[in-house]
């Protein structure tokens, strides 16, 4: 008779407990459980599969070396979900570095361009499934660059303040403003086309 | 020298006999079928388990839901043991050992499947479970009711 | 507009404001009609993108996945923990191992002079078709037995108002009849 639990029957909560005692299996279904998540969250800053896949398991190597400073004072995959956050803003400041700015790429990061977008009232203009809707939003994302990307990720998905964005993406609560008005005026003018109601 | 070590003894026994010491008392337990669901599904018919049992399946479990299927009790003298039949498909034998512990055995369709004993210390709950079709699980959770002791005497025989 | 005015208008929407600053920009708001209409612009995209976001899964297996985690969870420099430079840690990592001495000593004197009965019990398993596996939540006040296999003892065949979407030998039996 084994006595290790039978994890895939355990709640969230015992799970993160007997993983913090050292047991392997324990985590490993915490993996499972959130995997997709930890992933997309990467992919979603990245925009690369390759680079999501090695972030969201480096993540998941960092989680289980700080299990122990897990309190429970947030769930667990959001817990997670910092730690993969700042491990792709890591990689990205170290690509930034690498990067050759574009014109318009720096004319973006300091909010000029965004002033001369006129205010987008969506027309309603064809009929969208759901699956269509998200890959339409997908595809702007995509569009934008990773420094407001990032911020619209970390405000409009992770729910993060902008003090909070700041610290993470080592810049002022100004910068944060501005990336995150032209993020949002940018994603207006990029998905023009969708019916209102779809926005509402 | 001999009657003093024989009555010395016979007071022994009698003093030993006369204290209040193991509880012979009968052993009140509870047991109940619970289902584990992630539907919400309650139609008056399942009634979720109280709060106390709840909190704790949340704590051990996944499921986001534990409904109160069977409710039995009983009240199992010492070295005796009681028949409770949580389904049409699954019956719990339990034998009261004395001392708070108690010998589970859980039938399954006529059939032992599993055996254990377990000391019930209320509010203390013992927990039979495994998976059920689409996801659910099913659970035999059992405890000991607070009951008042009864004071017998300490017997000198063992069983 | 003045842009750090589209700045303070984006604050308001995002609940940053100063309770103070933010009366009055709601004010305005509600007056000026250009405001009005950046706002909804805004608005419409703070609440779209979330409820909209791509759902993502992770390309390998399970089985995959996890073994890439593993083996670097298994690297000498993972799986022995590192030593932490902090005072505190060097305190800890001086004074607990007598403080665990010191609690192993008082167990022993507690336990032989109050011996009890173990809460927690070895179950036997008496079927060779039921593996089980019990462990015991001191905290949650709660044995647990596990039967791995319990699809020949599940005390019902289907759960109460959940459709079943499989029958057992019995039912299937009484179509056919």
């Amino acid at each position: 008779m084994s006595m290790e639990p039978d994890t895939p029957a355990l709640s969230e909560a015992q799970l993160v407990k007997l993983a913090q005692k050292g047991n392997m299996a324990a985590f490993e279904e915490l993996v499972a459980r959130h995997r997709d998540k930890i992933y997309a969250r990467a992919y979603s800053m990245m925009r690369n599969e390759d680079e999501a896949l090695d972030l969201s398991q480096d993540a998941w190597v960092k989680g289980w070396q700080r299990l122990a400073q897990f309190q429970g004072d947030s769930s667990f995959v959001t817990w997670m979900t910092r730690i993969v956050i700042n491990l792709c803003l890591d990689q990205l400041r170290r690509q930034k570095r690498q990067r050759t700015e574009s014109i318009e790429a720096m004319a973006e990061e300091t909010g000029g361009v965004e002033r001369h977008m006129p205010v987008v009232n969506p027309n309603p203009t064809q009929g969208l499934e759901r699956v269509e809707l998200r890959q339409r939003i997908d595809r702007a994302l995509a569009q934008l660059s990773h420094e407001h990307r990032t911020v619209l990720v970390l405000h409009e998905f992770e729910e993060l303040e902008y003090k909070e964005i700041a610290v993470r993406m080592r810049c002022s609560i100004g910068t944060v403003m501005s990336r995150l008005f032209y993020a949002r005026r940018r994603m207006a003018s990029l998905l023009a086309g969708l019916k209102r109601e779809n926005l509402q | 020298m001999r009657k003093f070590l024989t009555c010395s003894l016979l007071a022994w026994l009698c003093s030993v006999a006369a204290v209040p010491g193991t509880q012979a008392a009968d052993m009140k337990v509870e047991a109940k079928l619970v289902w584990g669901a992630n539907d919400d599904k309650g139609d008056g018919k399942c009634q979720p388990v109280d709060n106390d049992l709840a909190s704790k399946l949340h704590g051990m479990f996944k499921w986001k839901n534990y409904f109160e299927i069977t409710n039995q009790a009983a009240a199992i003298a010492l070295n005796k043991t009681s028949e409770l039949k949580m389904s049409d498909r699954c019956t719990i034998q339990v034998k009261n050992l004395g001392d708070s512990r108690v010998e589970v055995n859980c039938i399954g369709q006529g059939k032992e499947v599993c055996k254990g004993a377990y000391t019930l210390n209320p509010p203390t709950w013992l927990v039979l479970g495994g998976n059920a079709t689409n996801d659910t699980a099913w659970f035999i959770a059992l405890r000991a009711v607070d009951q008042k002791p009864v004071e017998a005497k300490r017997s000198l025989t063992t069983n | 507009m003045k842009h750090d005015l589209e700045l303070s208008l984006q604050a308001w929407l995002d609940g940053e404001l100063p309770e103070k600053e933010a009366q009055q920009m709601g004010a305005w708001i509600a007056r000026d009609a250009e405001a009005g209409a950046l706002l909804a612009e805004l608005r419409a995209i703070k609440e779209f993108l979330p409820a909209h976001e791509m759902p993502r899964t992770v390309p390998d297996t399970r089985e995959f996945y996890w073994s890439q985690i593993q083996r670097r969870l298994q690297q000498p420099e993972i799986a022995a923990k590192p030593a932490s430079s902090s005072w505190l840690a060097r305190w800890q990592a001086y004074l607990l191992p007598l403080t665990g001495v010191a609690a192993a000593v008082c167990a022993l004197i507690v336990t032989t002079h109050h011996p009890r009965t173990p809460a927690f019990d070895e179950i036997s398993a008496t079927s060779d078709l039921m593996e089980t596996v019990t462990y015991h939540d001191q905290s949650g006040q709660m044995t647990v037995v596990w039967l791995q296999d319990s699809s020949p003892i599940a005390p019902l065949s289907a759960a109460p108002n959940v459709q079943s979407t499989t029958k057992t030998k019995d039912e299937a039996d009484e179509e056919v009849d």
